[in-house]
């Protein structure tokens, strides 16, 4: 398995810091409640002794006693957990919000490389554990402290030379701890990468469910997934089984320790050094000091896994902002200039773009057009400033694309993607993203989209669609991510390959409502037919990611071999239909 | 019908009894690993006496030899401690992982078995954290609560037992908290279990949320909506917050109330107790002996106060997984007639008078069409008009409302799922890869081809006229065409293309399979479409006409009705004609 371990640069308790007064009050309420626990055992004991003594007890001010000491037990106890729930869901729902906050600064890029099912498994189960450590692990090791300590000091009164054997056998236990730790948080790491990959796995075949049953393929599918499994199963087990080691070996360094106290206590009572109340009192401290180290071993499988889930999250947490250092990006307004000078981009060794050379002006309908691959979706996303490490000029109304706020670019330009991107909300919560738009602008632009015959009338636009859009139809889907550009007015549209899925009659009409109802706005088309954009101002021949051919049809015809070639196999019966195709 | 997130309705006897049943093949080393729990737990309570014993008789005599053998004893028993420890943590921890183990993969076949319909009435975030989330919950009941609860109940027992055998009057007295405490389990359960569940249903939409906040990020950022996008997690995360806060309050409360009981047993013995010295029922040694029992009655019952938590948690855990696990498809396969209900040796599909509809509207209307062997037909409609719908009964993946499928002479509902993919090849309007490289897309679902090495496969895609196709790869097979590998539409088309190709369908459905790709590309696949075997029946739904040019029959499909169209230049009148 690949370990890139993540070394955070802020460590956790700096990490934690924001939220220490919460942690504060977990704590302090635990020491409580823990100390809350003990007084009525503590308070039955007394009693046996006074009986022990006086042979009696009075009767009515032990019960008024009793029943208001429980009455308190109870309202601390529920104020206690009133608080501790409060405070770790607290912490848990600040943290969420914090990692999303971040998430939601980034490109694209990054949820692609870090994976959504990564980021998935630090919202959830990463998180999840540094809940459990904030309001579990943290007050164990605070009261592990304070007992320990105390128990050393009353050792150390009592006999200094025996308390040397307790207190020498607290180092070994910790190297014991520690060795064993070390080997648990890098499981705990790999269990949780496991994790993301059964994430990603199993999204992989609910995207997926569709192939998975056409191509009989669940046996594939349960391999994969056993083998995933498999894995998950044995590091787990590895955790069992080091859990295995470090409790019994800590035990019997305990007990050890337990049994020559008892041996060197015992000669010195023998040979009078020792009373055997001192002896006693000894021997019961003994309990109290090592005691606490041994529930640390339980609380040890709490920290470790706190320490491991955070390395996880620091690691989004502390990757930089790649788009909010707003200080010398502007806010302009978009008419629809763009010029392109010398624009390389690629990908691995891979050029995807080359030289690319190109000027758009306000209002003009551009179409790029060439073969499977040729780089036009690149070009756009490039323009969009979706790929950053570009190189050569965008500019935009004369301004470099670095240099703008991403904010002006997105809200006066608007995109339908190949992919279209459908949420599990209402079709209007798909229109309008959460914008305010009026039922007349959103039905005007159902009309525009040819969604009629999805929404009829107003009442439709509350239909809920299915997670991906599951419900709908390819062609329906690529309408709806259509209306959802053009409620917004854009000032330039940029729709790549969008009519792909839908009949030739839908298509033509949509291109003549987009012609007629926004004919000022710049278009920038991506198609595969060249019969749709006759009429277009410009036409971009792309191919392998080169320019080969630029300008009107026919122009282009006459220039561009591959072009014309195109033309030609495409001059059939099909698009003889959209004669007198708007313009 | 497939709609997950009903609220519990299941007893607690009964969810106790199937959560048992899971570990029913790891019987007999939970039972080895109870004894070593009560092993200890005995050394635990008796090393004390010894303990007690060895400072009376040893160290107070001044017997130093005697005292170093009964340490030697005292190691010897601490050693065997810590090994009976080790053992136990081992086997139990074992048992857990397993059980785990096994519920995943259990309820993730079960995904795989249940019908596409399934998902979508489900949210894939919801269903991975079913899988990953709610099977943890129950691996901590397995590992650390099953063993603690048995001890702290046979503790509770034995004591009880002890205490109503030294004085019936103040056992009953003592031990008899347990029975409301029972009652108010049992009468509990329903209301903590379903808090408990909303709190984990939380979590699951909160995991969908995020995935599909995730899966469509460039959405959120080509529309400025970052913020939509942080604002709309952040109020599952609070929802998420409201739910878990208040079961982990009612979980916290509801184990005070074991505490409470605790204590007040102990008060009840004491006054009752007091009275009886009072009354020279019992002496005052029973009473502080009583005392000394009820104290101890009283940690094991912490221990399960501490435990009901994360009992709650987990049934409501096992609720959720169970929903999933309790569905059945209901694309049953059938039993195979004898004899054919349709015996044409020509035809390959047959669709007799089929209903197919959503909800209460049918989409289609008797639907009569016959797919001969070796004939190429094509579908033609508006978008939106249920071309795919149709294709994908053929396939199986839904079954009609009404009518028959008749697939080489038998009704399709008697193939097993495999039979029918073997058989018929369907390129997914949606071209979905797997993560990974081409050669595993190419080889993935496929029996026949998946054990092949580079070369032999690359000589398959040779046979089949392919080659042209896989040279628009640069790296050949070895082209990683996963998430980040930054496919376009048409070049995932090519692949779904080579990959339907290289499974000799008998029947190779299209279902708009080349809509992205260039013109070049599509005459290709033309070629290598008509070097198919003859008798390979084509099944194309396209909006490029060009594209079905040389179908042998064509059908048009509209308001739901199927009608076959005589040729090419009556579709395109019909197109003429209509409204748009």
């Amino acid at each position: 398995m690949k370990n890139n371990s993540y070394k955070p640069k802020k460590s956790f308790v700096h990490f934690l810091a924001p939220h220490a007064g919460w942690i504060l009050l977990i704590t302090i309420t635990n020491l409580i409640s823990n100390g809350i626990s003990l007084v009525i055992p503590r308070f039955t004991a007394n009693l046996i002794n006074e009986v022990k003594i006086s042979g009696s007890i009075d009767t009515n001010f032990t019960l008024t006693w009793f029943f208001s000491a429980l009455a308190l037990i109870l309202i601390l106890s529920i104020m206690q957990i009133l608080i501790a729930s409060i405070s770790s869901e607290n912490i848990a729902a600040t943290l969420r919000k914090k990692i999303i906050k971040k998430i939601s600064q980034q490109d694209t890029s990054f949820v692609d490389q870090k994976t959504s099912s990564k980021l998935l498994t630090n919202l959830t189960s990463d998180i999840d554990f540094i809940k459990t450590f904030v309001s579990q692990g943290f007050s164990s090791l605070v009261s592990t402290v304070f007992l320990a300590l105390g128990a050393s000091f009353s050792l150390l009164l009592i006999d200094a030379n025996l308390a040397l054997i307790v207190i020498l056998s607290i180092p070994l236990m910790m190297l014991t701890f520690i060795l064993i730790f070390k080997k648990l948080m890098k499981l705990f790491k790999n269990s949780q990468e496991v994790i993301d990959k059964l994430n990603l796995k199993i999204s992989e075949t609910i995207f997926g469910a569709n192939l998975v049953r056409v191509l009989s393929s669940q046996e594939f599918e349960k391999e994969k997934f056993n083998k995933l499994t498999n894995t998950s199963r044995e590091i787990s087990i590895k955790i069992v089984n080091n859990f295995g080691m470090l409790l019994p070996i800590i035990n019997l360094i305990f007990n050890t320790v337990l049994v020559l106290v008892i041996y060197f206590g015992g000669i010195n009572v023998i040979e009078n050094s020792l009373s055997l109340g001192e002896f006693q009192a000894f021997y019961q401290y003994t309990g109290l000091l090592l005691a606490p180290i041994f529930i640390l071993g339980f609380v040890g499988g709490t920290i470790s896994r706190a320490f491991s889930s955070y390395s996880r999250i620091a690691e989004v947490l502390e990757s930089s902002d790649s788009t909010i250092n707003s200080d010398n990006k502007m806010l302009i307004d978009i008419k629809g200039n763009f010029e392109i000078r010398d624009l390389n981009f690629s990908v691995g060794e891979k050029q995807i773009l080359k030289k690319i050379k190109l000027k758009i002006h306000t209002g003009q309908k551009v179409a790029i057009i060439g073969p499977t691959a040729a780089g036009k979706t690149a070009l756009v996303n490039t323009i969009l400033g979706l790929n950053k490490n570009f190189t050569g000029d965008i500019l935009l109304e004369g301004i470099s694309i670095l240099n703008i706020e991403e904010e002006s670019i997105y809200k006066q330009i608007g995109v339908v993607f190949q992919d279209s991107l459908i949420f599990n909300s209402s079709i209007r919560e798909n229109i309008t993203l959460g914008d305010c738009f009026s039922d007349d602008e959103i039905m005007k632009v159902i009309k525009i989209a040819c969604l009629d015959d999805l929404v009829r009338s107003e009442i439709d636009l509350e239909k809920i669609i299915s997670e991906r859009g599951g419900s709908l139809s390819g062609g329906q889907k690529q309408r709806l991510t259509l209306a959802r550009a053009l409620v917004r007015k854009p000032k330039v549209l940029i729709l790549d390959d969008i009519t792909a899925r839908v009949d030739i009659g839908t298509e033509k009409k949509i291109i003549k409502n987009i012609f007629e109802d926004f004919a000022d706005a710049t278009l920038i088309f991506i198609t595969q037919k060249v019969e749709l954009i006759k009429n277009f101002d410009n036409i971009i021949f792309l191919m392998e990611g080169e320019i080969l051919g630029e300008g009107k049809h026919e122009e282009l015809l006459n220039r561009c071999f591959e072009y014309r070639q195109i033309y030609e196999s495409q001059r059939n019966v099909e698009y003889q239909l959209l004669d007198g195709y708007p313009s | 019908m497939y709609q997950l997130n009903k609220t519990a309705k299941t007893n607690f006897i009964k969810t106790m009894l199937e959560i048992a049943g899971l570990v029913k093949e790891n019987f007999s080393k939970l039972t080895f690993a109870l004894v070593l729990v009560l092993l200890n737990s005995l050394i635990t309570i008796f090393s004390p006496y010894f303990i007690g014993l060895i400072t009376d008789e040893l160290i107070l005599k001044g017997l130093r030899y005697e005292l170093f053998v009964a340490l030697i004893l005292l190691f010897s028993i601490y050693l065997v401690y810590s090994l009976s420890s080790y053992f136990q943590i081992r086997v139990i921890g074992k048992v857990g992982v397993d059980t785990v183990h096994k519920l995943r993969n259990k309820i993730f076949e079960k995904l795989n078995e249940l019908p596409i319909s399934f998902f979508n009435s489900n949210k894939s975030g919801d269903l991975i954290s079913r899988i990953n989330n709610d099977t943890e919950v129950l691996n901590g009941l397995f590992s650390e609560v099953l063993v603690r609860f048995f001890l702290s109940f046979f503790n509770i027992a034995g004591i009880g037992i002890f205490l109503t055998f030294l004085n019936p009057k103040l056992g009953v007295l003592s031990v008899g908290l347990i029975i409301p405490l029972f009652v108010y389990t049992i009468a509990t359960n329903r209301l903590f279990r379903n808090i408990n569940k909303k709190s984990l249903d939380s979590l699951g939409s909160l995991s969908s949320e995020i995935s599909e906040g995730l899966n469509n990020f460039k959405t959120f950022i080509i529309f400025n909506k970052r913020e939509f996008f942080n604002e709309r997690i952040k109020k599952s995360i609070d929802d998420n917050f409201r739910k878990s806060t208040l079961a982990s309050f009612v979980n916290g409360v509801s184990s005070l109330i074991y505490d409470l009981a605790g204590n007040l047993a102990t008060v009840l013995v004491i006054t009752f107790g007091l009275q009886m010295v009072k009354n020279v029922e019992i002496t005052l040694g029973t009473l502080i002996a009583f005392l000394l029992l009820v104290n101890r009655f009283y940690e094991p019952l912490k221990t399960l106060a501490s435990l009901v938590g994360t009992i709650q948690r987990s049934l409501a855990s096992w609720d959720r997984i169970n929903e999933i696990l309790r569905m059945e498809t209901n694309l049953k396969v059938t039993q195979k007639e004898n004899e054919k209900i349709y015996s044409n040796e020509k035809t390959m599909i047959k669709m007799i008078d089929v209903d197919f509809g959503y909800d209460h509207s049918l989409v289609l209307k008797d639907v009569n069409l016959e797919i001969e062997k070796g004939k190429t037909y094509a579908l033609v409609g508006p978008t939106g008009s249920g071309k795919s719908t149709l294709a994908s009964m053929i396939m199986r993946l839904h079954d009609p409302v009404s009518g028959k499928i008749i697939l080489n002479g038998y009704d399709l509902k008697s193939f097993r799922p495999d039979e029918i993919s073997d058989q018929i090849g369907f390129i997914l309007q949606e071209p979905f890869l797997i993560e990974g490289t081409l050669e595993e897309n190419l080889k993935y679902g496929n029996r026949k081809l998946n054990h092949l090495t580079k070369s032999e496969l690359l000589k398959e895609i040779e046979n089949r006229n392919l080659k042209e196709v896989l040279n628009k790869f640069r790296n050949g097979l070895d082209e990683y065409v996963g998430v980040n590998s930054y496919l376009s539409l048409g070049q995932k088309q090519l692949v779904t293309f080579m990959r339907a190709i290289l499974r000799d369908p008998k029947l190779l459905i299209m279902d708009e399979a080349t809509s992205n790709v260039d013109t070049k590309t599509e005459k290709l696949f033309q070629a290598i479409l008509d070097s198919l075997p003859a008798d390979t029946s084509k099944f194309i739904i396209a909006h490029k006409l060009n594209t079905i040019r040389k179908a042998d029959e064509i059908y048009l499909i509209a308001n739901g009705r199927v009608e076959k169209i005589e040729n090419l230049q009556v579709v395109l009148e019909i197109i003429r004609k209509s409204d748009y």
